[in-house]
């Protein structure tokens, strides 16, 4: 008894520093936005204390952005999966002794800014770069690359294709190769086999991935800046111009909190779907 | 095993494996490998790690693809199917269960496979009655994850014999079992066999295991099988020195081929000549080993008139005793063998003899229970 209860205190001592930090960086931030978004925005902008929920009925107003942002992260993430899952597959499966190096070219360009390597994309993009090309071999004329839809997503892709690679990678990594094996002896061909093994034993690896990068795309605002040309408006753009430009920070701040509760939901679901599936949970720990 | 010329009028489960061999650049992992099966044997594969077991094992399954022969099953060859296409299934050594499917979807894995479909109703009878076979049925919607070792294995028996294969191939599947669930699975092992009437083909590195099982065995060392007949003729006379040391327990005299009389070869040894009967074709002058079981010998006090009847003897003295309730395991410091390791039953002579360290003995042993075998050394054949 005396021993549990001093294990008890001892260990409540230990998890003093990290309650602090969690109260001091997670809560209180929330806590101040809250407090933010229900009140009344000042004369010159800014905020004044009061209390109305005016400002979430205002949202509406900003659906275009929250549509926007939306969508994009869809087929941002959707477009990153369908790339990462074949390159992940052959490093895995395939690159035997070049995988490291492989996986190490992949990852490195990842340690310059991420704005530089956006503008880089620019000048790709842009109508010195590949539409000229295009356009010297015949292929295609006046083709517009740079400030469109597209630009946005060849952004979200080439920015965040290691936070889909590298957990799908583990996942099957992991996979036992006798289990491949064990399915081509029980009669399965090699398309029977990774729909039926690999596909379902490398799904957490796909949640995970798809949820690394849907979450910090949705709080994307240099792609649509840089190479969308301002034209598609994202929710970190929104928020931007309502805290530093309009300085309406009641309505920016709603805008922030309905956006974190909307994460905190695909989260919930995220672990929900993962727990349903069995294997290794590459995001164990860190989500 | 008579020569098969004509395939047509071969068995459905009858297995024909010609001249296999698999290389690794310069490495052979097996080579030359042939044998021939017939429907319903327990057929064992043993041998060291690295003695090329497994890789034989793979190629059967389709796993490896040879390096040259050809692999004939029942009436077809085999040797270029896919391993998805071959009536053949494995147990794997660690099971390979699917970690996302439950005990029914595991066993069922196979009958889902096939083209055309088979009826979900009928999958499931069969399913069920796979998972009777190995008294798993009451444990359908488990995960392998929620199983004990044991039920896995038997998990992964059912589902590799539930589309009734013709040989079944089984990758050292007890491995991972303590003793006590070794034993009683290698009991069941052998009955799920003779009740099925088809070949297991079991791939082991452990002797006792292929002894108890295997009604044929295949010793197999650097990629060449040494030696394939019955454990009891394998145990009795073993092909050469290495195969007698690797089965069992054996003392070895080394010495030279004197000459033959009748059955007997006569070995010429820095102790003097002995006789044996010889497992292999000797010529004379032949670097050979006197081999002698544990068990052949018998221990006599050292003024026992009883020692007379043995044929060939050897005094020495106890240096090492081990008591096994039923049996006693002693080694002896012989003057003129070097040191003997004898087995004797304690029911017999065993109470007149002083088993203390240092108390003298002799040895003995007649010259029939004394096999000859040809000294192998890797060196010499490399």
């Amino acid at each position: 008894m005396t021993s549990t209860a001093r294990r008890g205190r001892s260990s409540a001592v230990a998890a003093g520093p990290a309650v602090l930090w969690f109260l001091l960086f997670m809560i209180a931030p929330l806590v101040v936005l809250f407090v933010v978004s229900v009140g009344v925005r000042g004369p010159g902008g800014g905020y004044l204390p009061g209390f109305t929920l005016a400002n979430y009925g205002e949202l509406e107003t900003r659906l275009v952005p929250i549509l926007n942002t939306v969508r994009f992260s869809l087929i941002g993430t959707a477009v990153t999966l369908v790339v990462a899952y074949p390159l992940a597959y052959y490093l895995a499966m395939k690159a035997g002794r070049m995988r490291m190096v492989l996986l190490a070219l992949i990852i490195v360009p990842f340690w310059t800014s991420m704005l530089i390597r956006t503008y880089a994309w620019i000048f790709l993009l842009g109508n010195n770069g590949i539409p000229e090309v295009l356009s010297t071999l015949g292929l295609a004329d006046d083709l517009r690359l740079l400030n469109t839809p597209f630009a946005i997503v060849i952004g979200i892709v080439y920015n965040y294709l290691p936070l889909m690679l590298l957990p799908i990678y583990v996942s099957l990594e992991r996979i036992d190769p006798s289990l491949r094996a064990a399915s081509k002896d029980l009669g399965a061909d090699r398309l029977a086999t990774f729909r039926q093994v690999t596909l379902p034993l490398s799904a957490p690896g796909v949640l995970s991935g798809c949820l690394l990068v849907f979450i910090p795309v949705m709080g994307e605002y240099l792609i649509p800046v840089l190479l969308g040309g301002g034209r598609s408006y994202f929710l970190g753009n929104a928020l931007a111009d309502l805290f530093l430009q309009s300085r309406n920070w009641p309505l920016g701040a709603a805008l922030a909190g309905s956006f974190i509760l909307l994460m905190s939901f695909v989260v919930v679901g995220y672990s929900r779907l993962t727990r349903r599936l069995a294997g290794p949970l590459p995001t164990e720990g860190v989500l | 095993m008579t020569a098969v010329t004509n395939d047509e009028q071969v068995a459905e489960g009858f297995l024909r494996v010609v001249g296999l061999s698999k290389a690794y650049g310069d490495v052979r992992a097996v080579s030359n490998v042939s044998f021939s099966l017939e429907p319903g044997t327990f057929f064992a594969l043993l041998g060291p790690s690295g003695c090329g077991k497994t890789t034989l094992l793979k190629m059967l399954a389709g796993f490896e693809s040879p390096s040259a022969g050809e692999i004939h099953l029942g009436p077809g060859e085999i040797t270029d199917m896919p391993a998805f296409r071959r009536p053949l299934n494995t147990v794997f050594q660690h099971y390979a269960l699917f970690p996302h499917m439950d005990v029914a979807k595991n066993v069922g894995y196979a009958l889902r496979q096939q083209r055309p479909r088979i009826a979900k109703s009928e999958i499931e009878s069969r399913v069920n009655a796979a998972l009777q076979l190995v008294q798993l049925d009451h444990l359908p919607r488990r995960r392998p994850s929620e199983l004990s070792g044991g039920q896995q294995q038997r998990v992964a028996l059912a589902r590799a014999l539930v589309a009734h294969p013709s040989v079944l191939l089984l990758d050292e599947p007890l491995s991972a079992l303590d003793a006590k669930l070794r034993v009683d699975m290698q009991a069941e092992l052998k009955s799920l066999q003779s009740r099925l009437g088809i070949s297991f083909i079991f791939v082991t590195h452990d002797q006792g295991e292929a002894l108890s099982m295997a009604d044929r065995i295949a010793v197999m060392r650097e990629g060449e099988i040494v030696q394939d007949t019955t454990p009891m003729d394998l145990y009795d006379r073993p092909a050469d020195s290495w195969v007698a040391g690797f089965i069992g327990t054996m003392n070895f005299v080394a010495g030279t081929v004197a000459g033959v009389s009748d059955d007997l070869t006569q070995v010429e040894t820095e102790a003097g000549t002995f006789s044996g009967i010889a497992t292999a074709d000797l010529n004379s002058g032949q670097d050979v080993r006197l081999a002698l079981r544990p068990e052949r010998l018998r221990l006599f006090a050292p003024d026992s008139d009883d020692s007379k009847a043995a044929e060939c003897t050897a005094t020495g003295v106890v240096e090492a005793f081990s008591f096994h309730g039923d049996q006693v395991d002693c080694t002896v410091r012989t003057q003129t063998i070097g040191a003997v390791k004898v087995r004797i039953p304690l029911a017999g002579t065993a109470h007149e003899i002083d088993f203390q360290s240092g108390g003298a003995v002799v040895v003995g042993w007649n010259s029939r229970d004394a096999r000859v075998v040809p000294t192998w050394n890797s060196a010499a054949k490399s």
